[in-house]
């Protein structure tokens, strides 16, 4: 892990020729596709709102510096501080809802919100978009220029190996493990004394803040927002990218956003039909990888124990153990059997 | 993790398909022009308008020597019709890709995202099929980016100017009830009232409504009302226009509608028989016009060579016409050829040359402007052209007036710096 980061941070500086730009692009989309990881994957609640959450943060980051300041600070909580609150609204729906409910709160309150800058035009741009004023195109990023140089590259870089490492940490511990618990069973982890309902709200701010801090990436290093960020296109694509990763893994949605997007740009440039290849891809991973890329070279590691397990003679050792002892599974996963 | 870093090298090697008809043989460096076309279904007619008249018009340059001998090279890109695709696939385009100049986009919000990043990657940016909001120039304007066709007010305060000199002062209005319609709302407001008529009946549709009729029976055609203007698009217009027909709304006054037979890939209905519009080129060429009729067989020769689905978006080889959307994309590569010409143009380096040739640009009709004369206004960006008021009977467009760029108004006050 610790040289995919080195390599995160060094590879595309290195190698130049718009690969920083790209990738950052990549990270910046592949933050709400984590948020949906933790919140759909983990906690097993499909929340469709994430891209109101992120779209928001965007638009805030936007109008406050149309209109006030372009302070970076300033804009950064208020941004977060937007998108926090946006997810209190689908914590509610946590408590108050179900499955088929539940998602059918989220995707159409996911809905609403893509028509609210039709509202006030004036303020946000209505389906024209929004842009940050030219000269405040750098100082909102903190003077790191987003198309030139490397250094707002970086800052991505941090920010988004920040939340994984937190993420991570969060998923080990007890409060992640209680969460994931709750997801499968909230009856029965009820029933051991969790608060259900508690958890369900505390996973739901945290993946929202991380959607929110993509949504303020991606204004600072646009610096133009338009109405397709808050819509449902935008959430659904975030849960695409997340389950082609890997739904329950950290580092699957950022796979997933880095090959769909990538595969999307690239037949974009090479065909009038490249929305058919993207579905064809669609379709290959579905079918042959139904627990995302990450998901399926586990359950290939997995099968590969299984093969040398079966030369240990019954009863000697079970496989569990086999599986702990060489695959450190129980260490890395907190202790959650693969089920 | 030796997967993983692939994927990052390879997603640093992904791109750059040398589309359009431009790969003859150069006597210097290909100048590059980085095509936004978006080929999403939303805007398919668009997108097909877009590629077949840009790979024309460049393979036209091409075949007569290219720019100074520098053959032009076409570099497409497809944003699906959304902003932050377009942005980030521009920024690729000229960073990466290497393009000298930046062409397309078709939404509004896609083309102002683009303008709002030109004057960072420093090039010049010409929008082409599409991109209506008054905004790109009137308000977001920058020494990087221009617009050739007139827009908003430009056309609707003359052509507002026309129907009530002829018709009369009082009209009523139709408008799909979301951002574009509200737009043509407010500009034919504006239009009405420099003419000294007035919307004395404003009827906001939802969008996408399949009933029309509790709708259009509100249109008075008790006499005190000289006029109709529909704003309508796509399939809202199909539904309105046959609702009109229903209540025979055209026989008892005159509808001012969307014009265009490209639109309806080469076919008018039935149903749009006496609609007026504006537009700066005709869907069928007059027959006085030599230069708009090589254009529009240049057009069908060039199209039987596009893809089928780009084919198939615009009706068929035998029916397909440029109209005024692929007009707009013609226009936009030959402006960029005559300033190109004038400027000694060979490479984003001669970036400064080149936008103040094309603040110059007054072009005569002719091969480069088919349609009719064409202008720059140096202030904004914003070009003005020759534009015709037509009515559509049947199949055929009936010119009523022609209108020179020098009466066409002013989009706004802004200046590009």
């Amino acid at each position: 892990m610790a040289l995919l980061i080195v390599a995160l941070f060094a590879i595309p500086p290195l190698y130049g020729q718009f690969l920083p730009q790209r990738v950052q692009n990549y990270l910046i989309f592949g933050l709400p596709a984590l948020a949906v990881g933790l919140i759909a994957g983990h906690a097993r609640l499909l929340n469709i709102g994430v891209g109101a959450t992120f779209g928001v943060a965007a638009y805030t980051v936007a109008i406050v510096a149309h209109h006030v300041t372009f302070n970076p600070f300033v804009l950064m909580v208020a941004s977060l501080a937007s998108g926090v609150i946006v997810s209190v609204l689908f914590a509610v729906y946590a408590v108050v809802a179900t499955g088929i409910e539940y998602l059918l709160l989220t995707l159409l309150t996911t809905a609403a919100f893509a028509s609210l800058p039709l509202l006030a035009t004036n303020l946000t741009g209505g389906e024209n978009g929004l842009a940050i004023p030219p000269q405040g195109a750098v100082v909102v990023s903190f003077g790191l220029d987003p198309i030139q140089g490397n250094g707002f590259y970086w800052l991505l870089c941090f920010i988004t190996v920040f939340w994984c490492a937190l993420s991570s940490y969060l998923l080990s511990s007890r409060a992640g493990r209680a969460m994931v618990a709750i997801g499968r069973n909230p009856v029965r982890a009820a029933a051991m004394g969790y608060s259900v309902h508690g958890y369900q709200v505390a996973v739901t701010l945290y993946s929202g803040l991380i959607a929110a801090c993509g949504g303020w990436l991606y204004a600072i290093g646009n610096t133009f927002v338009s109405l397709d960020l808050l819509g449902l296109t935008n959430s659904v694509n975030a849960v695409l990218y997340s389950l082609i990763g890997g739904v329950d893994t950290i580092i699957g949605p950022l796979l997933g956003t880095i090959g769909l997007r990538f595969l999307s740009e690239y037949s974009g440039m090479q065909s009038t039909q490249s929305q058919l290849y993207v579905g064809f891809a669609l379709l290959v991973v579905v079918y042959l990888l139904p627990a995302g890329v990450i998901g399926g070279l586990r359950q290939l590691w997995l099968l590969r124990l299984r093969f040398r397990a079966q030369g240990v003679p019954e009863g000697e050792e079970p496989l569990a153990a086999t599986l702990a002892r060489e695959g450190g599974f129980d260490a890395t996963f907190g202790g959650v059997t693969d089920e | 993790m030796v997967a993983i870093a692939g994927l990052l090298v390879a997603a640093a090697c992904g791109g750059g398909a040398t589309g359009g008809s431009g790969s003859t043989a150069a006597t210097g460096p290909a100048i590059k022009i980085g095509v936004l076309d978006d080929q999403a279904p939303l805007t398919a007619v668009e997108g097909a308008e877009m590629r077949v008249n840009t790979d024309l018009a460049i393979a036209q340059i091409n075949a007569s020597g290219g720019i100074h001998g520098h053959k032009l090279e076409a570099v497409y890109a497809d944003p699906k019709a959304t902003p932050d695709q377009a942005i980030t696939l521009a920024q690729q385009l000229v960073q990466q890709q290497g393009v000298d100049v930046l062409v397309g986009a078709v939404l509004s919000s896609e083309c102002l995202g683009v303008e709002n990043l030109v004057p960072r990657l420093q090039v010049v940016y010409v929008s082409s099929t599409g991109c209506a909001a008054e905004d790109f120039t009137a308000k977001q304007c920058n020494q990087y980016s221009f617009r050739i066709t007139p827009q908003g007010r430009q056309v609707n305060i003359p052509l507002s100017q026309y129907i009530v000199n002829s018709y009369g002062k009082k009209w009523s209005i139709i408008y799909p009830d979301y951002a574009f319609g509200q737009s043509q709302l407010a500009a034919y407001k504006v239009g009405m009232q420099a003419a000294g008529g007035e919307l004395t009946q404003i009827i906001p549709i939802p969008q996408n409504e399949t009933n029309m009729t509790p709708y259009i029976s509100k249109i008075t055609t008790d006499g005190s009302i000289s006029g109709l203007i529909n704003t309508e698009v796509g399939a809202d217009l199909v539904r309105a226009s046959q609702t009109l027909a229903q209540f025979n709304i055209g026989a008892k006054m005159p509808i001012v509608g969307v014009f265009g037979k490209e639109r309806f890939a080469g076919t008018y209905p039935d149903s749009l028989t006496g609609d007026i519009g504006q537009s700066p080129e005709l869907s069928d060429p007059p027959t006085e016009n030599k230069y708009d009729a090589a254009y529009h067989k240049a057009f069908t020769e060039q199209l039987k060579k596009e893809d089928a689905n780009i084919v198939t978006a615009l009706g068929g080889v035998d029916k397909a016409v440029p109209g005024d959307l692929g007009y707009e994309a013609y226009t936009a590569i030959t402006s960029l050829k005559l300033a190109m010409n004038q400027s000694s143009f060979t490479g984003k380096a001669d970036t400064q040359k080149l936008i103040k040739a094309m603040e110059k640009l007054k072009v005569k009709q002719g091969a480069d402007f088919p349609g009719g004369d064409f202008q720059m206004n140096a202030s904004d960006h914003q070009g003005v052209a020759t534009t015709y008021i037509a009515k559509i009977n049947k199949q055929q467009e009936q010119v009523l007036a022609t209108l020179a760029p020098d009466k066409l108004s002013l989009i706004g006050t802004c200046t590009a710096k």
